[in-house]
Parts: C-alpha cells; sequence; structure tokens
C-alpha cells in the first residue's frame, strides 16, 4: 500500500474513533442538552448533576477504548498464532477461566467489589491459559495449532461445568456473577482502569513488536522456521500478550464476546492480510466497534441500560455471516 | 386485663397518636409501663389507680447496658405482676425485650401500631445493587412482594418510581445511575448487600447524590441471612423476622432528614 494511503487510512479511523468518543460523552441513559455536555466538560465547577454524569462518561468511554482496542488485538493475535479463522480470545480458555476464579472469588471469599474481581480474573486467564498451553504441548508433534485450538474448547467445557457446579447451589454468587458475566462497561471507574493499565500497555507492545514475526508466522510453520523465527516462542509470547489484553478487559467487563472474532475478519476484508496494519486498526475497530455498542445500548436501554455484551453478539452475528460468506479465510 | 407497656421513651407513646395508656385505663384495664425514662413526668399520661411505672436507670450506659437491664427489669416486672399481655413499642431497646419474651410464649406479645409511625407516610424503594457495577441498579416494583410488604408496613411507593412502573410490567426496573436524579423524592433505600455496601454508594459518585443514601437511610438486610427471607413474607416469616426488619428498616427511616 502507498504511503499516502495508509496515513489516510489511519486519520479517517482516528476521526471515526474521535466521533465515537464525543458519542459517548454526548449520549447515554439519561439525554443530555449538547451545550450542556460540551459546558460540563469545559467548566470544572459545574457541579450540577448532568456535569457529574457527563463526566462519570469519561472513565467508562475510556475503558471501552481499552477494552475494545484489547479485544480487537487479541483476537488477531488468537488467530494467527492459531491459524485459526474462528479463534476469538476465548479459544485459550481465557473467559472462561476468569469466570471459575470469579465465581470461586464471589463463593468462597466473599469477594463483591470490581477491585477484587480484577485480581480473580487475571489469575484464572494466566493458569487456564499455561494449561491450556500445557496440555496443547504434550503428545507427538508438539504444539500444532489445531491441538491448542482443540485443548481450549474442551478445557473451557470442563471449567464451564466447574463454573455451573460452584454456582447453581448458591443463589447469591449466581445473582452476582450472572450480572457481570453478560459483559459491561459500566464498572468501570478510574480505579479499576488504573489497575489494569499495566497489562494493557504490555499487552499492546507485545503485539506490536510482533507482528513482523507473525506475518512471516503466516506462510507456514516451515517456511517461517526456514526464515529464522522460533516459531514456538513467538506463539508463547503471542499468547502471552493476548491473555494479558483480554484478561484485563475481561476482569473489570465481563467477558465481552463477538469484537475481538468479527474486527479482525471486517479489517482483513477490507485492508488486506499484512499484520502490520490488523493489528493496529484492530484496535482502533475494536474500540469504535465497543464504544458504539455501549452508547446503542445505553440510549435503547433509557432508563436503564442494555449491557454492551448483549448488544455485541445483537450486532457482532449477522457481521460475522457476511464475513464468513466473503472472506478469503485461508489468508489467515 | 393486665397490660404491660414496653418503650424506649415515655413520650414516644404519646406523642401525636393520642395517649394509648390513657385509652387502655378508659376502657378498665390495668398498665404496667416500662421506660427508660427519669420519672413519671416525662410523660402526660398523669397518675390512675390503675397505672404503674418503672423507669429504668441508663444516665451515662452505653446502649447494651440499656438494652441487657431492660431485659432484666422486664423480666423481673413480667414475673411479679404477671400480666396477661404485653404490648411492644419498636425501638432499640424495647425490641431486645420483646423478643426475650417471644421464648416464654405464655403472653402474647403485640406490637404497638403506632410505633410503625416513623415508617408511615415514608417513600421507600426496594432495590438490588450490584457492587462490582454501580453504573446501574434495580428497583422492585410492586408487583413484587418485597414491594408490596413495604406498603403493607405503612410506607409508600416514590411518585417518581410509580411514575416510571407505568411503563413495565415487569416486577423489577433497571434504571441507570444515570436516571438517580429522578429518585430524589426517596427517603429510604431497602436492599440486600454486606455493611460495606452504604459507604460503596456514598462513594459513588452519582448513587451518592440521592438525598436517601446522602442521609445513610439505606437500610442493608445482610446477604444470605435469615433476614433477608423476611423480605417476601409469608405466614411463617413475618412473626419470626418481623421486628428485626422493622428495627432495620426503623433505624434507616431515623436517617431520613
Amino acid at each position: 500500500m502507498k504511503f499516502t494511503k495508509i496515513v489516510g487510512i489511519y486519520l479517517v479511523s482516528f476521526i471515526f474513533l474521535a466521533l465515537c468518543v464525543l458519542a459517548s460523552l454526548a449520549w447515554g441513559s439519561k439525554s443530555i442538552e449538547f451545550s450542556k455536555v460540551v459546558n460540563s466538560l469545559l467548566d470544572s465547577n459545574d457541579t450540577s448533576f448532568a456535569a457529574l454524569v457527563v463526566r462519570e462518561r469519561i472513565p467508562r468511554t475510556i475503558f471501552s477504548i481499552m477494552a475494545g482496542a484489547s479485544l480487537g488485538i487479541s483476537g488477531a493475535l488468537m488467530q494467527s498464532i492459531t491459524r485459526n479463522p474462528i479463534a476469538d480470545p476465548s479459544i485459550l480458555g481465557v473467559n472462561t477461566g476468569a469466570s471459575l476464579f470469579v465465581v470461586i472469588g464471589i463463593a468462597f471469599f466473599n469477594i463483591n467489589s470490581a477491585n477484587q474481581y480484577i485480581w480473580f480474573a487475571l489469575a484464572g486467564a494466566g493458569i487456564t491459559s499455561v494449561l491450556v498451553y500445557i496440555i496443547a504441548s504434550i503428545g507427538n508433534g508438539g504444539m500444532t495449532p489445531i491441538k491448542l485450538a482443540l485443548s481450549g474448547a474442551a478445557t473451557s467445557a470442563v471449567l464451564s461445568s466447574l463454573v455451573s457446579a460452584i454456582m447453581l447451589p448458591r443463589s447469591e454468587v449466581m445473582d452476582a456473577y450472572r450480572f457481570w458475566q453478560v459483559g459491561s462497561v459500566s464498572g468501570a471507574t478510574w480505579e479499576s482502569i488504573a489497575l489494569i493499565l499495566p497489562f494493557i500497555i504490555i499487552g499492546l507492545i507485545i503485539s506490536i513488536a510482533a507482528t513482523p514475526a507473525l506475518n512471516i508466522l503466516a506462510l507456514g510453520d516451515e517456511v517461517a522456521t526456514g526464515l529464522g523465527v522460533n516459531t514456538g516462542v513467538i506463539r508463547l509470547v503471542c499468547a502471552v500478550a493476548g491473555v494479558m489484553l483480554t484478561g484485563a478487559t475481561t476482569a473489570i467487563a465481563g467477558p465481552i464476546g463477538f469484537i475481538g472474532l468479527m474486527i479482525p475478519h471486517s479489517i482483513r476484508l477490507v485492508f488486506g492480510s499484512n499484520l502490520k496494519g490488523i493489528v493496529p486498526l484492530s484496535a482502533i475497530g475494536g474500540a469504535a466497534l465497543l464504544i458504539l455498542s455501549d452508547v446503542l445500548g445505553r440510549v435503547i436501554g433509557s432508563p436503564g441500560e442494555v449491557q454492551v455484551g448483549i448488544i455485541t453478539a445483537f450486532l457482532g452475528a449477522p457481521i460475522l455471516i457476511i464475513v464468513a460468506r466473503k472472506a478469503k479465510v485461508k489468508a489467515i | 386485663m393486665k397490660i404491660m407497656i414496653i418503650v424506649d421513651k415515655l413520650s414516644l407513646l404519646s406523642k401525636g397518636y393520642g395517649n394509648i395508656i390513657d385509652e387502655l385505663l378508659e376502657t378498665g384495664h390495668e398498665v404496667i409501663c416500662i421506660s427508660a425514662d427519669s420519672g413519671p413526668n416525662a410523660c402526660d399520661a398523669g397518675s390512675h389507680e390503675n397505672l404503674k411505672f418503672y423507669f429504668i436507670p441508663h444516665k451515662g450506659r452505653n446502649h447494651i447496658t440499656v438494652s441487657i437491664k431492660f431485659i432484666i427489669y422486664c423480666l423481673m416486672v413480667y414475673k411479679v405482676l404477671k400480666p396477661d399481655r404485653i404490648l411492644l413499642y419498636l425501638n432499640k431497646h424495647a425490641i431486645s425485650a420483646g423478643l426475650m419474651f417471644r421464648f416464654f410464649r405464655e403472653t402474647p406479645v403485640f406490637v404497638i401500631a403506632d410505633s410503625l409511625k416513623l415508617l408511615k407516610g415514608k417513600k421507600a424503594v426496594f432495590c438490588y445493587f450490584n457492587p462490582a457495577d454501580l453504573g446501574k441498579f434495580y428497583i422492585y416494583l410492586p408487583t413484587d412482594p418485597r414491594a408490596a410488604y413495604l406498603t403493607d408496613l405503612g410506607m409508600e411507593l416514590p411518585e417518581s418510581v410509580k411514575k416510571l412502573a407505568e411503563t413495565s410490567d415487569s416486577f423489577a426496573l433497571e434504571i441507570s445511575s444515570e436516571n438517580i436524579d429522578k429518585l430524589a423524592d426517596v427517603d429510604i433505600i431497602i436492599t440486600y448487600g454486606t455493611d460495606a455496601l452504604l459507604e460503596q454508594l456514598q462513594k459513588d459518585n452519582l448513587l451518592g447524590t440521592v438525598p436517601a443514601v446522602k442521609n445513610g437511610a439505606v437500610a442493608i438486610l445482610e446477604d444470605g441471612s435469615a433476614l433477608a427471607a423476611s423480605s417476601t413474607p409469608s405466614a411463617l416469616s413475618i412473626p419470626a423476622t418481623i421486628d428485626e426488619y422493622l428495627s432495620i428498616i426503623g433505624k434507616a427511616a431515623d436517617k431520613v432528614k
């Protein structure tokens, strides 16, 4: 692609993302006049309730950017390292692992705030993906993409039955868990954002740095090895980055589906299969989609809110069908 | 009939409602009154041949000592005078004495309806908060027994919630915290949770603006406790838990400004 075209694409996508952010601040469950929104952002002395509402939308929007970008990138990473077109961040069992640990925390350690969920979710995501990785590496031929996907699916199935086993006899656990499990960004606070920020930054740096190697990996393991890429190490490093990104997001928002699946595919459909473009554009696309879904959920759910996890599933399914019918999935 | 009245302060009986002691005396009952006042002039009941006062010394003591004294005094008076009925004015100390009499079962205990006047007409809502996500919360509507029970106890559903309820045929409403300003007329919030919940609500930038939360008028039913069952009343749960339930709501109602 020509340099000017690349600059143009990034420019347009950043402007689009900026518009999404503006929409997220301006629209919500409570309708506030636009002039009032602007005023409450500029004038810090404005202590009216509307101003408070608008300012409360800021951490939520920032978290949506972080979460959407993380999910988009880790989807692209997972699809590359597993060479599996329907891989998404949950393929290594990250989401079910995080869910299991959160349920254990609620049931046995009486945790009930988002900041406590984070550590359980991160630990669960990490331990589970290590387990999935070890299982996939056992046996003849070492770790292959197909074994990784199978081991992830099997582990997820086992863990989700454990989740049910712990949760079903305890109604108060079920209450707390089912709200977390839908996936919602409304619980984000500055405090929780600060807690997960290091994980997201490290994950982002790793994934950007790993894109050249991932591009070579796309040529096939034999070619990549011949070109001097250690396929095992690059898979491991990218998996760690993906787990960090998804784990940190899931810890606060709960498992949000579909973004990691449909964003990299849509980007690939439009901009080709160079991961140097897919990774950053998936981040922007994921952030924009998550913000738009959240705004939509807030507006149609007023005076309540529709959780963003429901909206992404609702938007995701048709897009996925279009992608599946059109996509050159072999390009992965 | 010999009637024993247990009340924290006599002034609670004579305020507003009309004097229950006078009424009982007029209808020919014998009244024994136990309270933590300093003397009979704290009450405008006056003297009567069928009226006896017992005052429990309470100066400079903490609440627990007064409650224990209440129990001991009530027990002594009960054993000596053997009343036929016990009337209980639900409040901090009287409630502990009243709970004790439930174990005897020989003498029926009645809660003085007037003691509910603290709750009477207060605008109360039964909510569900998820401490991990205070961006939204749930209000139970009158079709849910939790909310209906509150109106049975003399409280009212706030106009704001009535209005929101018109559009819904569900048992509960999901409200975004952005719309909490619509609930400015709520006096008392009843909810499940832990003791830490009130502090979490007060710290929240949006939820913390509601008068009920600001004043601390939030009655919290401990998660998973037997008390949590009292919110859905049944023939068995009402006698078992109404005193404790009312005392928790009463405590919250006390903080309404």
